[in-house]
C-alpha cells in the first residue's frame, strides 16, 4: 500500500509546507552570503569566539553525560525495583519537564543569591533535562525483551554480563537517541546559561546582534550553532533507527519480576527524589515564597491577566500556523515512502535542528527582506513560532495518521463511500484526537519560548516568558513568582501526558 | 447474483509488472478460490478487483459490464465489490453494529439488517462491543457481516482465517461457507493455504507468477493439474514415468496402471499407493505417523526419486517394501 503514489495536490500542499519549513534557513544563509567569506572565517576563529565554543561543547559534553548516567540509572530502578508507590515516582521523573529552564535558573537565584557560571548552569540543565533520557529508556526498559537475559543466562553467562550483552543493546539506543536530544536541548539554551552568566554560543549571538556591528558576527556564530546542531540532529536519527532493527517478534513481552530492594529500598527512594528536587522542588518552594512575600512592585493582576490572556492568543494562532503547514506533511510521511517524500519531511524536520535564538535572528532577516512593514508585529512572531515547533506538530500528525491503516480507507470505500467522505470517516476520525493533542502541546511550548520572542517582538508586546525574564532581570522576584508559577502550570500539561504515555507500558 | 469475469488483465507498481494477464470467471452464488504462493500477485489482484489498484491492460466484467479496463476505472464506492481484508480490518473506532452498519443507508431498514447480520453471525450480544473488546474469530464474523451487509454483487476475502490458531481456522472455514451460502453470496477468496481453497472453493484458480495457470473443481486441480508445478503446489505428489500408453492403460515401474489424459509422466497421488507384500519394491527412507495414517517417504528399486505414501499399514525405516496403486493416474501434459 506504501508504494502507491501520492496524489498531486497532496505533494503540492506537502511541497509547499516543506518550502515554509525552510525560510528560516534559507534567509539565514542568503543573508550570509552578503558577508564576505574572509571576514565570515575570521570572526569565527577568533579566539572569543574559540572560548565560545569550548564553553559551549564542555557544557553540552558534561550535562549529556551526567544525563545518560542519571537517566539510564533512573529508568531502570523504575523498571525493575519493588517501590512503594512507583507510579508517583514515575509522575516526579517526568515533572522536571515542566520547567522552563529560565524558571528553574531564577528559582535557584532567588534562593542561593549571587550564584552564576559553569557548575550552577551544570546543575541546573542537568536536572531540567534529565527525563529526555529517562521517559524513552523507560518505555524502553518496558518494551525490552526480558528472556532473551534468560537465554543468555542459560547460555552461561553470569547475571551483569548477561544483562550488559543481552538487555543493554535493547536500552541504549532509546538512552542515546535521549542523550542526544539533550545535547541539542543545551546547545540551543538561552535563559537558564544567560540568567547564570556563562557565556555560550546562544548568548554571544544576542549580545552580538544588539551592538550595531556585531551582525555579521552574530551570523557567522548562528551558523556554527546550526552546523553543531544538525550533527546532533543526523546523530541522533541514525540511533533511533538502528534502535528500531532491534525489535524481532511482535506480541508483548511478558517482564520479569521487580527486584526487591530490601534495606536498600529508602536508599533508592532517596536517589530518586534528587533530581526532581533541584528541577522542580527548588524552584517552585523559592517561587511560592516569593510570591507571598511580594516583591518590590505589587503584582499588577489585570497586567498579569492581559498578559495570559495574549500569551496565550498567539500561542494558540502559532499552533493553527504550525498545523496547517504539518496536515499535508504528515499525511504524506505517514502513507508514503520514496526519495521526493523523504526531502519533504527532512525539511519540515528543519526547525528541529535551528535553535530558537537562529530562528529569531532569521525571522528578522526574513523580515526586512521580504515585509519590511511585518518586522516587529505579532503576525511575523506567530508565524516564526508556526515554523518553529513545526516538527512537533509534524511528527504528531504522522503517527496520528499512521495510527489508522489504510485498508481502513480502502474498505470504507469498497462499502460505498467516495474518497474523501471515506478519509474522513475512518483516518479523519482515528487521528483527530492524536492531532488535536499534538496542537495542543505545541500551544504549551509556544506559551514558553523564549529567545525567539526576544527577537521578534512588537515593542511593548510581552508574553508570560518574556514578562518574566524582564522582572528576573531586575531581580524583582516577588512579581516574577506569579509569572512563574503560571508558566509551570502551563508546561506541567505535556509533562504529564508525557510521563502517563511512558508509564503506560506496564 | 451476478457473474465476474477477468480477461487478461495486467498491473502492477511502477515499471515492475505483478499481474501478467490474469484470466478466470466465476459464477453467480459460487465461490471461487484464488490460490497462488506469496509473492504471485494475489493481493494485488484482489486490490485491482476491488477498485484500489489501477490495471493497466485487459477487462474486469460484472455481467458483462466493464468496471475496469486500462482506461476506464470505476471507483471501488461503485462497484458493489465489498472486502474482507486480513485480520479483519474493523474500524477500531466503531462499535460491532457500526461497523457491520457502515456500508448501510441511513433508514428504517439500516437498523433491521443490522440486526440480522448479527443473528447471522452469532454475535447479537456483542452488538455494542468495540473490536478490541471481541475475540479475533469473533473480529472476523463481523468482518464478515460488514462485507456482506449491503447485498454486495461480490465478496472478496483476503486470506480471512491466516490470523487466526489452526483450530478455529477449520471451524470458521466451515461457517465461513456456510454464511456465504446462506446469503447467497458469490465470493473470491484469496489464500496460500491449499486445503483451505480445496476446502471452500467450488471452483480453485492457481496463480503463478502473476497468471491464473489453471481453474478448475477442486478435484480436478488436486487429481488433473496442469503440470508438476501445479501438483505439488496442491500437495504430496508422485510422478513415475510412463514408458508405454495404450487403451488407457500405461507402463510404469508401479506396473500396469489405469491412466486418463495425454503425457509421458504418470501423477499419483501419496494415497493412492499401498503397501502389500506384492507390487513393484521398495526401500523405506523414513515414516512420519500422522495419526490417520502414516506418511512414508520410499525409493523403487531401480529408481533415485523418491515416492510418497500415505498408508494405515505399519512400516520400519530401512525395510523393504511392495508397491501397489489403486484408482486412475493421471499423465501430466507436456
Amino acid at each position: 500500500m506504501l508504494a502507491r503514489s501520492p496524489r498531486l495536490p497532496l505533494l503540492l500542499a506537502a511541497g509547499a509546507g516543506a518550502a515554509i519549513a525552510t525560510v528560516p534557513l534559507v534567509f539565514l544563509l542568503v543573508r550570509v552570503r552578503q558577508v564576505d567569506t574572509d571576514r565570515l572565517w575570521s570572526i569565527v576563529l577568533r579566539p572569543r569566539t574559540i572560548d565560545l565554543i569550548t564553553n559551549s561543547l564542555a557544557l553540552v559534553g558534561s550535562v549529556t553525560i551526567s544525563c545518560m548516567v542519571i537517566g539510564v540509572a533512573t529508568a531502570w530502578a523504575l523498571a525493575r525495583l519493588q517501590l512503594p508507590a512507583r507510579p508517583l515516582f514515575v509522575v516526579l521523573a517526568a515533572l522536571p519537564l515542566a520547567i522552563p529552564s529560565y524558571v528553574a535558573a531564577f528559582g535557584w537565584m532567588a534562593m542561593v543569591p549571587g550564584i552564576r557560571g559553569f557548575f550552577w548552569s551544570w546543575l541546573v540543565l542537568t536536572a531540567v533535562s534529565c527525563p529526555l533520557v529517562t521517559l524513552p529508556t523507560l518505555a524502553a526498559f518496558s518494551n525490552a525483551d526480558h528472556s532473551v537475559v534468560e537465554t543468555a543466562r542459560s547460555l552461561g553467562r553470569r547475571p551483569a554480563r548477561a544483562w550488559c550483552t543481552a538487555m543493554l543493546p535493547q536500552i541504549a539506543p532509546a538512552a542515546a537517541a535521549g542523550g542526544l536530544l539533550v545535547a541539542l536541548y543545551v546547545l540551543s539554551e538561552y535563559g537558564a546559561v544567560s540568567a547564570l552568566r556563562l557565556s555560550v554560543f546562544t548568548h554571544a549571538i544576542i549580545d552580538n546582534f544588539r551592538t550595531l556591528f556585531g551582525i555579521d558576527a552574530a551570523l557567522a556564530l548562528a551558523l556554527v550553532l546550526v552546523a553543531l546542531a544538525v550533527m546532533l540532529v543526523v546523530l541522533e536519527r541514525l540511533v533511533r533507527i538502528r534502535g528500531e532493527r532491534w525489535r524481532v517478534g511482535s506480541g508483548a513481552p511478558v517482564p520479569p519480576p521487580r527486584i526487591r530492594a530490601g534495606v536498600f529500598t529508602p536508599v533508592a527512594m532517596a536517589s530518586l527524589l534528587v533530581v526532581p528536587v533541584v528541577a522542580f522542588g527548588v524552584p517552585v518552594y523559592a517561587m511560592l515564597t516569593g510570591f507571598t512575600a511580594g516583591g518590590r512592585y505589587p503584582l499588577v493582576w489585570s497586567e498579569w491577566l492581559a498578559t495570559t490572556g495574549t500569551t496565550l492568543g498567539v500561542a494558540a494562532a502559532g499552533a493553527v500556523v504550525a498545523l496547517f503547514v504539518c496536515l499535508p506533511i504528515g499525511a504524506l510521511a505517514a502513507r508514503h515512502r520514496g526519495r521526493v517524500v523523504s526531502v519533504i519531511e527532512a525539511a519540515g524536520f528543519t526547525g528541529h535542528a535551528l535553535p530558537g535564538v537562529v530562528v529569531g535572528l532569521a525571522f528578522v532577516f526574513f523580515a526586512l527582506r521580504v515585509a519590511p512593514s511585518l518586522y516587529h508585529t505579532v503576525y511575523i512572531l506567530i508565524f516564526a513560532y508556526g515554523v518553529m515547533f513545526l516538527p512537533k506538530a509534524i511528527g504528531a500528525a504522522r503517527s496520528s495518521i499512521e495510527q489508522a491503516p489504510p485498508t481502513l480507507t480502502d474498505t470504507a470505500r469498497s462499502l460505498g463511500r467516495g474518497p474523501i467522505h471515506a478519509w474522513w470517516s475512518t483516518t479523519g476520525r482515528i487521528a483527530t484526537p492524536g492531532i488535536a493533542a499534538g496542537a495542543l502541546l505545541v500551544t504549551l511550548t509556544i506559551m514558553k519560548e523564549l529567545p525567539a520572542t526576544l527577537f521578534l517582538r512588537p515593542a511593548d508586546f510581552d508574553t508570560l516568558a518574556t514578562k518574566l525574564w524582564g522582572l528576573m532581570n531586575v531581580q524583582d522576584y516577588g512579581a516574577a513568582s506569579a509569572y512563574a508559577l503560571t508558566l509551570m502550570v502551563v508546561a506541567a500539561v505535556p509533562a504529564l501526558l508525557l510521563s502517563r504515555h511512558s508509564g503506560r507500558q506496564d | 447474483m451476478s457473474t465476474l469475469e477477468v480477461a487478461g488483465v495486467t498491473a502492477g507498481y511502477g515499471r515492475e509488472s505483478v499481474l501478467d494477464g490474469v484470466d478466470f470467471t466465476v459464477d453467480p452464488g459460487h465461490i471461487a478460490a484464488v490460490l497462488g504462493p506469496s509473492g504471485c500477485g494475489k493481493t494485488t489482484l484482489l486490490r485491482a478487483l476491488a477498485g484500489h489498484h489501477r490495471i493497466t491492460a485487459g477487462q474486469i466484467r460484472v455481467d458483462g459490464r466493464v468496471i475496469a479496463d486500462g482506461r476506464v476505472h470505476t471507483p471501488p464506492e461503485r462497484r458493489s465489490i465489498t472486502v474482507v481484508p486480513q485480520e479483519g480490518g474493523l474500524f477500531p473506532h466503531l462499535d460491532v453494529s457500526a461497523n457491520i452498519g457502515f456500508g448501510l443507508r441511513r433508514g428504517p431498514e439500516r437498523s433491521t439488517r443490522i440486526a440480522e447480520m448479527l443473528e447471522l453471525v452469532g454475535l447479537s450480544g456483542e452488538a455494542k462491543r468495540r473490536p478490541h473488546q471481541i475475540s479475533g474469530g469473533q473480529q472476523q464474523r463481523v468482518a464478515l457481516a460488514r462485507a456482506l451487509a449491503p447485498r454486495p454483487s461480490f465478496v472478496l476475502l483476503d486470506e480471512p482465517f491466516s490470523a487466526l490458531d489452526a483450530h478455529l481456522r477449520e471451524a470458521l472455514r466451515a461457517e465461513v461457507k456456510d454464511l456465504l451460502r446462506a446469503e447467497g453470496a458469490t465470493a473470491i477468496l484469496v489464500t496460500h493455504d491449499q486445503a483451505e481453497a480445496l476446502a471452500m472453493g467450488d471452483t480453485v484458480a492457481v496463480m503463478r507468477a502473476g497468471r491464473v495457470v489453471q481453474q478448475d473443481t477442486p478435484s480436478r486441480v488436486y487429481g488433473r493439474p496442469i503440470d508438476a508445478g501445479v501438483a505439488r503446489f496442491l500437495g504430496d505428489s508422485v510422478v513415475v514415468e510412463a514408458h508405454e500408453v495404450a487403451e488407457g492403460f500405461a507402463t510404469t515401474v508401479l506396473g500396469r496402471v489405469p491412466v486418463a489424459g495425454e503425457g509421458g509422466a504418470v501423477l499419483l497421488r501419496p494415497e493412492q499407493l499401498d503397501v502389500s507384500a506384492e507390487g513393484a519394491p521398495a526401500k523405506v527412507v523414513s515414516t512420519e505417523f500422522r495419526g490417520a495414517y502414516t506418511r512414508v517417504v520410499a525409493v523403487l528399486h531401480g529408481e533415485t526419486d523418491e515416492v510418497v505414501v500415505h498408508t494405515r499399514r505399519a512400516v520400519d525405516a530401512g525395510a523393504t517394501i511392495g508397491l501397489t496403486v489403486t484408482g486412475e493416474g493421471w499423465l501430466l501434459p507436456g
